[in-house]
């Protein structure tokens, strides 16, 4: 890797970590954020891949400060790691749970990411077994696993990614007519930009969260022994940490889906383990902090796959990501993109550097570290607005700032909406996401294949079956993850 | 003394602030390493490095517009930007046929100097397995805009009727499936053999590796000749492509082979029309008549032309193709303007509407 992309990832794992560590905050509004500053990256598009593959990252691991430290999660994954987290920290064993979080994060998607760096350079000699209908076929699967594993109601499932597909379709068809452009032509042509429904839906509505939610913040000091036992213990619950990753990995794979609540899955299982410790659950069981913990990382590794293979994002950090990629000029789910390999090894280079530097850093500096959490909630919040508005009139150029202002009020209302009647908001984002690529792959389809020999393909009988399956497995779901 | 000098020092410095200027080159898309972009690129940064002594213009920079396929630009450039002086407008094959055939909000190349014209040339790849007389033509078809010549040669060749669109149509119809929205994935598609036909540049076809790798199963079956522009004749003449690797591929001879004739009629005057559009201004640059900066931009394109490190870069990245500059660019773009007529501007307009499904009009200003 070369010596700027090593930069830019140092920078992004800085200011993933930062986000991170902040309650309520998350990759995804991390990611969002850098939609603000993607247009000045345009003449170093890897340094960009590096800062935000290394953002989201750190993020993920600086979830598990405000969880501990403070019982809010920082972002909805770290809802489980608080369970145990935050009664460890009222015991006086916060730095224990850090390290123990942190390592077990770090470890798992180190663990977690080689399968991906193995199988990328493999799948190119498969390349061209994967056609129009295996591909078409993979869509409709993560329209069926996003609308199936994120929603109670199925049926509410599937009318958030008709919604998602519907906003998609606004702009133009695909021979490039004009298609749904309210008589405005020059501002809807090219569709409703990404990051105005993104930010709609997932940083608005949770920055009301933030506002509501009461933070109380206690000075936090490193205890380098707790911390020497949190990483042993790491060690020592290698099983219960490789159920976490394992887990992860698989839900992350799943396109469009993201494993959402596999947190929750990963510590419903420990619970049922054989244990290495007395402590029960919910008062701080190093088992139940682990499970959760091995998810996030291992989950983002597995996320890789289907996006980059494919294009179809696996969760919705892998949307935003995609957006923000293909806005510094990568053609995500592309097959050259996978023999560009500076692009492959900037992406896994800076996965791999801001996880063991974020590991390292929160190890050592978990203490000071802790003082992000003082950080005023309200300027906090409306610095975020701020950016965010910005971000949406900055990838237009500035040319349509009053359309483009209407345009996030709107949908950040629709956010709110969406939250408060529980629809799927990564189901309409995978929805708008890909409604192109449905709808280009659907006439593909039509114009060049008949019914019969699309069915009898081996893996469309492979896609068949598992989607089947997931019907069946589906119906014990019972939460939202909206 | 002393004071004087630095009296005239400072005068000199403002008057140079006040007259020099930096040229902003209007790109119709994002900053992202495609072909236009490519080629706007590689010429500032050697257009750059020759700005001759006492030049107006100090430095070449670029601003971006994007949005609807490039027509964004080009209605800004036109209703806007053209009238501040030190804007220019980088235009591509795409943007000359949508010209050319659709609402384009009054862009018009009448209006402009031509800096610069750069033509191009297009090539049609096939997939080795297609068979003319059992096989359906399948080829894919990008949002509209730029691909009409490709789509149309491939399709004469397996429907000759050069002179006749009604029974042109009625073959298209029954032999000829365009698959929409294919905006990516297309080569690999020919490999597979889901596509019979494609389309790309010389430096796509000679540098990607799907093609490269796969020359058992695909060859270049086309291209669209070249226009010889030296000859300042009324009607273009079309001679074989540059680029040794291309030679005898030319559309008429590979017809000529097929058929037995020379192609000719209507329908291939109306093929021919938006290849002269697309290829002959496949890449320029075009500034507002009587800017101030003209004969400076005009000074600087040719002393990149001439410089070897330039030539060498033109070479290998963007094929073997002559730019053609100030008066002679001028000559090019009054062949293009001049080769439309109304009778073959109509036949174009119907291949898009009905053959390739977007809407296309007969521009009344295009016939004056």
């Amino acid at each position: 890797m070369d010596f700027s992309i090593i930069l830019w990832a140092f920078l992004g794992t800085l200011y993933g970590l930062f986000i991170g560590i902040i309650p309520s905050s998350g990759s995804n509004k991390a990611l969002i954020l850098l939609f603000s500053v993607a247009s000045y990256f345009w003449g170093m598009p890897y340094e960009f891949v590096a800062f935000s593959t290394a953002a989201a990252v750190a993020c993920t691991v600086g979830d598990s400060f405000a969880g501990v430290y403070i019982g809010v999660p920082g972002a909805n994954s770290a809802a489980a790691t608080m369970v145990e987290g935050f009664p460890l920290t009222k015991k006086g064993r916060s730095s224990y749970a850090i390290a123990l979080a942190v390592t077990t994060s770090g470890i798992q998607g180190l663990v977690w990411v080689l399968p991906v760096i193995i199988i990328l350079p493999v799948y190119l000699n498969f390349v061209h077994l994967l056609m129009i209908p295996e591909i078409w076929c993979v869509i409709i699967f993560s329209f069926l696993s996003v609308s199936l594993l994120t929603s109670s109601n199925p049926l509410k499932g599937f009318v958030a990614v008709a919604l998602g597909i519907g906003l998609g379709a606004i702009g133009s068809d695909v021979v490039g007519n004009a298609r749904f452009v309210f008589g405005h032509p020059d501002y809807f042509y090219d569709g409703v930009s990404v990051v105005i429904i993104a930010t709609g839906l997932f940083c608005i509505p949770e920055l009301w969260e933030l506002w509501k939610t009461k933070i109380s913040y206690e000075r936090q000091s490193s205890n380098f022994q707790q911390i020497k036992e949190g990483i042993r213990d790491a060690f020592r619950l290698w099983r219960h940490s490789f159920l976490g990753g394992a887990i992860g990995f698989f839900y992350g794979c799943l396109p469009g889906y993201g494993g959402m609540g596999s947190e929750w899955l990963s510590y419903g299982i420990a619970t049922k383990m054989k244990r290495k410790f007395d402590t029960p659950f919910g008062e701080g069981a190093p088992e139940g902090l682990v499970a959760p913990e091995g998810v996030n990382n291992a989950g983002k590794a597995g996320a890789l796959m289907p996006t980059l293979l494919l294009g179809i994002p696996g969760s919705t950090w892998t949307m935003i990501i995609m957006g923000l990629w293909q806005f510094v000029g990568f053609g995500i789910g592309e097959s050259y993109l996978l023999e560009d390999q500076k692009f492959l090894n900037t992406v896994f280079g800076s996965y791999i550097f801001a996880l063991l530097f974020t590991v390292m850093l929160s190890l050592c500096l978990a203490g000071p570290l802790s003082t992000i959490l003082r950080i005023n909630k309200y300027i906090f919040i409306v610095t975020i607005i701020c950016v965010t508005w910005w971000a949406c009139i900055s990838t237009n150029f500035y040319s349509s700032v009053l359309e483009d202002t209407i345009m996030f009020f709107l949908f950040s209302a629709f956010g709110f909406a969406c939250k408060y009647y529980r629809i799927s908001r990564p189901a309409i984002l995978l929805g708008f996401i890909l409604s192109s690529k449905v709808e280009e792959y659907s006439y593909q389809l039509y114009d060049m294949y008949e019914f019969n020999q699309v069915i009898t393909r081996p893996f469309v009988i492979v896609v068949i079956v598992l989607a089947i399956l997931m019907v069946i497995f589906s119906r014990k779901i019972k939460v939202d993850y909206v | 003394m002393f004071k004087k000098y630095i009296l005239t020092a400072f005068a000199l410095l403002i008057s140079t602030i006040v007259v020099a200027e930096t040229m902003w080159a209007i790109i119709p898309g994002r900053p992202v390493p495609g072909g236009t972009t490519r080629w706007a690129w590689l010429w500032a940064k050697h257009m750059n490095n020759n700005i001759h002594h006492g030049s107006k213009v100090t430095k070449i920079d670029f601003k971006y517009v994007i949005g609807n396929r490039g027509k964004k630009a080009l209605r800004a450039f036109h209703n806007q930007l053209r009238h501040d002086p030190t804007h220019m407008m980088v235009s591509h094959g795409g943007n000359a046929t949508s010209t050319l055939l659709e609402d384009v909000g009054g862009y018009n190349f009448r209006e402009y100097t031509p800096i610069m014209i750069h033509p191009g040339n297009m090539l049609v790849p096939v997939n080795k397995n297609y068979n003319m007389d059992t096989d359906k033509q399948v080829s894919a078809l990008n949002n509209g805009g730029g691909s009409e010549p490709d789509h149309w040669a491939a399709a004469l060749l397996v429907c000759p009727f050069t002179d006749n669109m009604d029974k042109f149509m009625a073959c298209w119809d029954k032999k000829v499936t365009i698959v929409r929205g294919m905006k990516s994935g297309r080569q690999q598609a020919l490999v597979n053999g889901e596509l019979s036909v494609g389309r790309e540049t010389w430096q796509h076809w000679s540098g990607n590796a799907v093609y490269q790798d796969n020359l058992d199963k695909v060859k270049l079956w086309l291209h669209h000749c070249q226009i010889d522009w030296a000859r300042d004749s009324k009607t273009p003449v079309w001679i074989d492509d540059n680029n040794r690797s291309l030679k005898g591929m030319c559309f008429d001879d590979v017809f000529e082979d097929l058929h037995g004739r020379k192609p000719a009629g209507i329908v291939y005057d109306a093929y021919k029309l938006t290849v002269l559009w697309r290829d002959g201004i496949q890449k320029s640059l075009f500034i507002n008549k009587n800017s101030p900066y003209t004969d400076d931009m005009v000074k600087i394109t040719q002393a990149t032309w001439d410089d070897p490190a330039f030539q060498e870069e033109r070479l290998a990245t963007l094929g073997d193709y002559d730019a053609y500059i100030g008066k002679d660019a001028e000559i090019v773009l009054k062949q293009v303007l001049g080769g439309v007529n109304k009778e073959v501007l109509e036949v174009a307009v119907r291949f898009v509407n009905d053959g390739l499904g977007y809407k296309a009009s007969v521009k009344e200003e295009l016939l004056q």
